[in-house]
């Protein structure tokens, strides 16, 4: 639902859009996500998950979600496998899941099978190979998401190149205080900013609720930041929308952005680039790409409405919408109380369930309870409770014995019709990883941390586990003064010191939930590929031990989402069950493309006839008025034959046989490489590059030559003619000239 | 011995009634084999197996730097064919391509290959001389092999753009029906399951540091894990060939580059079959999880880095929407690369060495995988004969000298 | 996608620009009738195929085509020197 007196700097209500989803009319608003406007309508199912045929809900609200794609429009412009979060509501769009979640579905009828069908299931079954050839196809067509696509893309891609001195890439504060330190530090030097989401400020927009100096902040750096955006010859460049999606050797980065409506441009006869691909060679990169909260591990954790609590909190606090009037907020740190009250403020029911025993509470957890939101401090959720939709909770105490969490007391029943979690923030530190760097294992925030030190780049905020903004600000000046220094631009940086407390979010946040709820059926931890905790631990029963095997073993990570929710989670589950610490069981391998990019976007403008240059003779049209069919040779375009009405290639050639037979025949040999030897060594260098003799062919003759390379394999053959002893005119083959003169 | 694999050890898992065998056990080194095999990737694991199997000896030890599969095994698009030009190549691939045919069932491991034919295009006039040829070659071979013209693609692969108008349109395809793909993550598997299965160690994280030899002969090896003793040595690492080479004081005629790949998003089934183009430099199937596995072209510069450049992909996926245009907003979910070790003549090097009772098993190049059972069994008869099987004999790395090159650029498949 | 300078154009140029060209240093024989087959084979067919700081060939394809020396590690692909033919570079056999 629409909260109703809900202020929001992104919404306009003004401007009322209606769109399509699943065969429905609804109505949303400019600034909302698809995503955001199906909550506001009280659409609760999105999808089917891909193994188990699930009724699935939203459970992100960005790149992270895994359940909610769909596709989008039809034609030249249908787009499969988008996630709904990422989708920008326009008028008119259309939708459609990718798993229709209400109709009937194979999957979910033969639920009863389940339990025969592990992790692995295909590797064990269907052996004998006239078998699987009867079989794959029917089992091929149950996997997969969207379809295809059917028709031609009707949009176009650019390709844009960029030099800059400073790429910092996500717009939220840190992005925002370093691209600002730089500017503001340096006369010359340049900056570019990019950022996923369509407005600059990341996570802070969450503090706006009930932090005012946030609001000015923002407003007073996003002021600045226009000031040196809005002159002549202004050294920063800012792309929203825009997703810094793969990091190559030397600091090559490449970036998408999509264009303000994601949908194509056509307007004035000129059409405009669906998509803008970014080639960025910066000399230093500011990485401030934030962090990816994770989900609380407990049985049935996929159904719908369970959400992570910071997506909770932005639906709430940029959109005026939530899917819920009885929530309740579970995890293992401090930011679930920050989104009960956000809920509280606007008059929602919510409570706070923690993992962690009370004593030592931070002012957030204080202010929590003294606003009178129930709290229960050393509980876990053990499953929760509805068929599709969430509907309550089981609930028991639990004790930290030692360096394990325990079950202590009865298990107890709390109703709720939301459930939002947080598990903690894994640092987006894929870009970082693209181009070789590794991560290590923090153990003071327990996350994966970025390398500490690496060449002309730096890393700022919650990527670096800091949660605090204020906090954020300080790192961000301070890596900025780094990257100033490298640059030459000072001669000493400036380190401010930050809170103490400055690990906030993260100190108190671990990965292990009571290994008796791992053990439970139906944990899921990547939702996309409906990887649970015991695939996992049948994977590692089975000696597929490696985090690697345990993935390629169980699929986990393997979806559109690339695993932003689970596979941190996944790692710890397997750490659980391995009985090792996190950092021996490492990370899996990050690669690109941090988010889907089109092929389209890729080849650019390199499709169709530009997929490759076109080369003409110079008698080119004379071919064409004789009617000639061409052959492709290289990239020239050759005369092949020319036939007359009513002639196939063999009578055509027949009677170009006979007419120079008879009379006279010409040979456009223009296509062939043409080298012009002179020197007195002319005829020593012929006799060097090909195998046969040229010392003794008089001038005005002329001799096929066959040219080998040192391996002895012939590399191309040509005639050459002798005009003098110091001058011989060779010839190449057509197809062999770009390889001769390109190297 | 292993539980086999069946519907009723499924069923009896399912009850609660037993408990999974495991595939992988791990294993500590002892201090002495009768063969040790650097590499656990496909080749290495399969030459452990046929060892065991058919030449009788299990005493063998397969050392892994990291997890198994995890080299070009596990990085590869699966494609599976043995129309190769050259008679003994051919011969080679159309040896693995019988044992593909009842791998799953000799391993009791559904390694899911699955025959749904590979077409090599063509889009010149040369291109056509060229598989003319091949198919011809092939056909002399006993090996399956078609020429079909564009009517016949555009029938079978309705999706693809037979355009005249295209910049370089499609002019026909050799096919071969037996062609097509596997899960590579399960070739190893099954072949390391029933290697154990028969004695073989399995040792992962386990690196060779250094090839023991004395007075020409192999003795052993040093490892992350201590000494390892072994008259027999097999090398089957690939991209990595050149440094264990100079452990052992020796050079090899190959070089490694990046190879790269990339996957969509999975979709339905929208491609059933695999498609090759030499001439637009790429290749595409579809997963039996819906996505995309795309190839795309090798770097031309030296590396170990497991990663290559961008405009090597981005020209593939240029490629891949000049033969499909409908694929333009599906998107590539991930990429990657491989460490390749490309020999001069496009084929592999399967041979003893100056060193007695070390052999090397490398230079496959680009497309190794197709010829996982096949290299690991001539191999492994190689070693337990120390005499090159029959098969493997045209792949001796002395052709280097002699001149006996087999060149196969033209069907390696990636352009060179 | 490597960062190139190019020591006659004098400028730092994008990968594209440029084609790889093999290991850098091999001498062509002086006398090649004079070689053994094996002597001859190293030359035509054996590389170091060094993992490390590794010295190569590069020429400026798009650029001014001519060719010259990068030692480039071929495990973090950073480039430590570049050469033109002649110069002196940190390892130049003479």
């Amino acid at each position: 639902m629409r909260l109703k007196n809900h202020k929001s700097d992104f919404i306009d209500q003004s401007e009322a859009l209606s769109f399509i989803f699943n065969n429905k009319s609804y109505k949303g608003y400019k600034g909302d996500t698809l995503a955001s406007a199906l909550i506001a309508n009280d659409v609760l199912f999105f999808a089917r998950s891909f193994k188990y045929g699930r009724k699935r809900g939203l459970m992100g609200s960005g790149v992270e979600e895994p359940n909610a794609l769909v596709s989008l429009e039809i034609g030249g412009r249908y787009t499969p496998n988008l996630k709904a979060t990422e989708v920008m509501l326009y008028d008119g769009l259309s939708a459609v899941s990718s798993s229709n979640p209400n109709s009937i579905d194979f999957r979910a009828l033969i639920k009863p099978l389940h339990r025969f069908m592990p992790a692995g299931f295909y590797y064990k079954t269907f052996i004998k190979q006239k078998v699987w050839a009867m079989v794959e196809d029917s089992l091929r067509s149950l996997a997969g998401f969207s379809k295809a696509p059917t028709e031609k893309d009707e949009d176009v891609y650019d390709h844009v190149f960029h030099h800059t001195e400073v790429l910092v890439v996500g717009g939220g504060v840190a992005g925002i205080t370093a691209a600002l330190e730089v500017l503001n530090n340096s006369k010359t030097t340049r900056v570019i900013l990019v950022d996923e989401r369509a407005h600059l400020g990341g996570e802070l927009f969450n503090e706006f609720q009930s932090d005012d100096t946030a609001i000015s902040w923002h407003h007073d750096n996003l002021s600045k930041l226009l000031e040196f955006k809005n002159v002549a010859n202004s050294r920063l460049k800012i792309f929203s929308r825009s997703t810094a999606y793969a990091w190559y050797d030397h600091n090559y980065i490449e970036v998408l952005q999509t264009n303000a409506t994601g949908e194509s441009l056509i307007s004035g006869g000129t059409q405009a680039a669906r998509k803008v691909l970014h080639k960025i060679r910066a000399k230093e990169v500011i990485l401030a790409t934030g962090a990816h909260e994770r989900p609380m591990l407990f049985e049935t954790n996929d159904l719908a409405n369970i959400m992570l609590s910071q997506s909770v909190r932005r639906y709430l606090n940029e959109f005026g919408v939530i899917s819920g009037k009885d929530v309740v907020l579970y995890g293992n740190n401090d930011s679930i109380y920050s989104t009960a009250i956000d809920i509280n403020n606007n008059e929602i029911n919510c409570k706070v369930i923690d993992i962690r025993p009370s004593g030592g509470e931070s002012e957030t957890v204080l202010k929590a309870k003294k606003l009178g939101i129930e709290v229960l401090q050393g509980y876990a959720v053990l499953k929760a409770h509805g068929t599709n939709l969430v509907k309550g909770i089981e609930v028991s105490s639990v004790e930290m014995q030692g360096k394990k969490w325990r079950l202590t007391g009865p298990s107890k029943r709390l109703n709720c019709d939301l459930l939002a979690s947080s598990g903690g923030f894994n640092p987006v530190v894929h870009l970082d990883c693209h181009c070789g760097a590794k991560t290590f294992f923090d153990e003071d925030s327990q996350a994966f941390l970025p390398q500490k030190v690496r060449k002309n780049r730096q890393v700022c905020g919650s990527i670096s586990a800091i949660g605090f903004w204020k906090d954020v600000v300080i790192d961000a000046k301070n890596k900025a003064q780094l990257t100033l220094l490298s640059l030459g631009e000072i001669k000493k940086s400036t380190q401010d010191s930050m809170s103490e407390n400055y690990l906030d979010y993260y100190n108190a946040s671990q990965f292990f939930v009571p290994i008796e709820i791992l053990n439970r059926p139906k944990v899921f931890i990547d939702m996309q590929n409906d990887v649970t905790t015991l695939d996992v631990a049948l994977a590692i029963r089975e000696g597929y031990r490696s985090i690697e095997h345990i993935k390629r073993y169980t699929a986990m990570g393997f979806g559109t989402d690339q695993g932003k929710t689970g596979n941190i989670n996944g790692i710890a589950v397997a750490a659980q069950f391995l009985d090792v610490p996190l950092s021996e069981v490492g990370t899996t391998t990050f690669r690109p493309a941090y988010t889907g990019v089109d092929f389209g976007a890729m080849a650019g403008r390199e499709v169709g006839g530009f997929f490759d240059p076109q080369r003409y003779t110079t008698i080119h049209d004379s071919h064409l008025e004789s009617g000639a069919e061409f052959e492709v040779v290289g990239q020239w375009y050759r005369p092949w034959y020319y036939p007359k009405s009513g002639e196939d290639i063999h009578q055509a050639v027949n009677r170009e046989c006979l007419a120079v037979r008879t009379s006279l025949g010409m040979m456009d040999a223009s296509t062939l490489g043409k080298i012009d030897v002179q020197g007195k060594d002319a005829r020593e260098f012929l006799s060097r590059v090909y195998t046969n003799a040229w010392m003794k062919l008089a001038p005005g003759s002329c001799r096929y030559g066959l040219m080998c390379n040192e391996k002895g394999m012939i590399i191309d053959d040509g005639v050459s003619t002798c005009i003098n002893d110091n001058h011989f005119i060779m010839t190449t083959t057509t197809g062999v000239l770009q390889a001769f003169t390109l190297l | 011995m292993q539980k086999k694999y069946s519907w009723y050890s499924l069923l009896k898992a399912g009850l609660g009634n037993q408990e999974w065998d495991q595939a992988i056990p791990l294993s500590k080194p002892k201090s002495k084999y009768d063969v040790i095999i650097i590499g656990g990737g496909g080749h290495g694991l399969a030459t452990a197996y046929y060892l065991a199997k058919e030449c009788g000896i299990t005493n063998v030890a397969v050392l892994e730097k990291g997890y198994i599969g995890g080299g070009n095994t596990g990085r590869n698009t699966t494609i599976i064919r043995s129309n190769y030009l050259r008679d003994e190549a051919s011969s080679l691939y159309e040896h693995s391509m019988r044992l593909w045919e009842g791998l799953s069932e000799d391993l009791n491991f559904n390694v899911m290959f699955s025959q749904r034919g590979v077409y090599n295009l063509g889009h010149t006039l040369q291109d056509m001389r060229d598989i003319e040829r091949r198919v011809n070659a092939n056909v002399l071979n006993g090996v399956d092999a078609v020429v079909v013209d564009h009517k016949e693609i555009k029938e079978q692969i309705p999706i693809i753009n037979t355009s005249k108008n295209a910049r370089y349109p499609i002019m026909g395809a050799s096919f071969q029906a037996r062609a097509g793909v596997a899960r590579h993550d399960g070739v190893a598997w099954g072949f390391a399951r029933a290697a154990s299965n028969l004695g073989v160690d399995i040792i992962q994280n386990c690196e060779v540091i250094d090839i023991e030899v004395e007075e020409g002969k192999v003795k052993g090896v040093k490892t992350t894990l201590g000494d390892i003793m072994a008259d027999r040595v097999g090398c089957v690492s690939a991209g990595h060939s050149s440094v264990v080479a100079k452990m052992a004081g020796l050079r090899l005629p190959v070089e490694s580059h990046p190879l790269q790949a990339f996957v969509s998003e999975a979709m339905k089934p929208i491609l059933h079959t695999v498609v090759m183009s030499n001439a637009v430099h790429g290749y595409v199937s579809q997963s039996d999880k819906g996505d995309l596995v795309i190839g795309a072209g090798i770097d031309g510069y030296n590396s170990y880095a497991q990663r290559g450049s961008a405009k090597i992909v981005e020209h593939c996926a240029a490629a891949i929407l000049e033969l499909f245009p409908i694929f333009s907003r599906v998107r590539m979910n991930r990429q990657w690369g491989g460490i390749v070790d490309v020999c001069p003549d496009a084929c592999p090097v399967i041979s003893p060495t100056k060193v007695e009772g070390l052999y090397f098993n490398c230079g496959w190049g680009t497309g190794g995988f197709k010829a996982t059972p096949g290299s690991g069994n001539v191999f492994a008869h190689t070693i337990a004969q120390d005499k090159q099987h029959e098969l493997a004999v045209p792949f001796h790395i002395d052709r280097f000298t002699s001149g006996a090159l087999i060149d196969e650029h033209g069907a390696a498949g990636v352009a060179h | 996608m490597f960062l190139i300078d190019c020591p006659y154009c004098k400028e730092s140029r994008d990968q594209n620009e440029f084609s790889p060209a093999g290991e850098a240093f091999i001498a062509r024989p002086q006398n090649p009738e004079e070689l053994s087959d094996d002597e001859w084979s190293d030359y035509v067919f054996y590389r170091t195929n060094h993992k490390g700081d590794h010295w190569e060939q590069w020429v400026h394809t798009n650029g001014c085509r001519k060719y010259f020396l990068v030692k480039r590690s071929t495990i973090s692909h950073e480039i430590l020197e570049v050469a033109a033919f002649g110069e002196v570079t940190s390892e130049n056999p003479s």
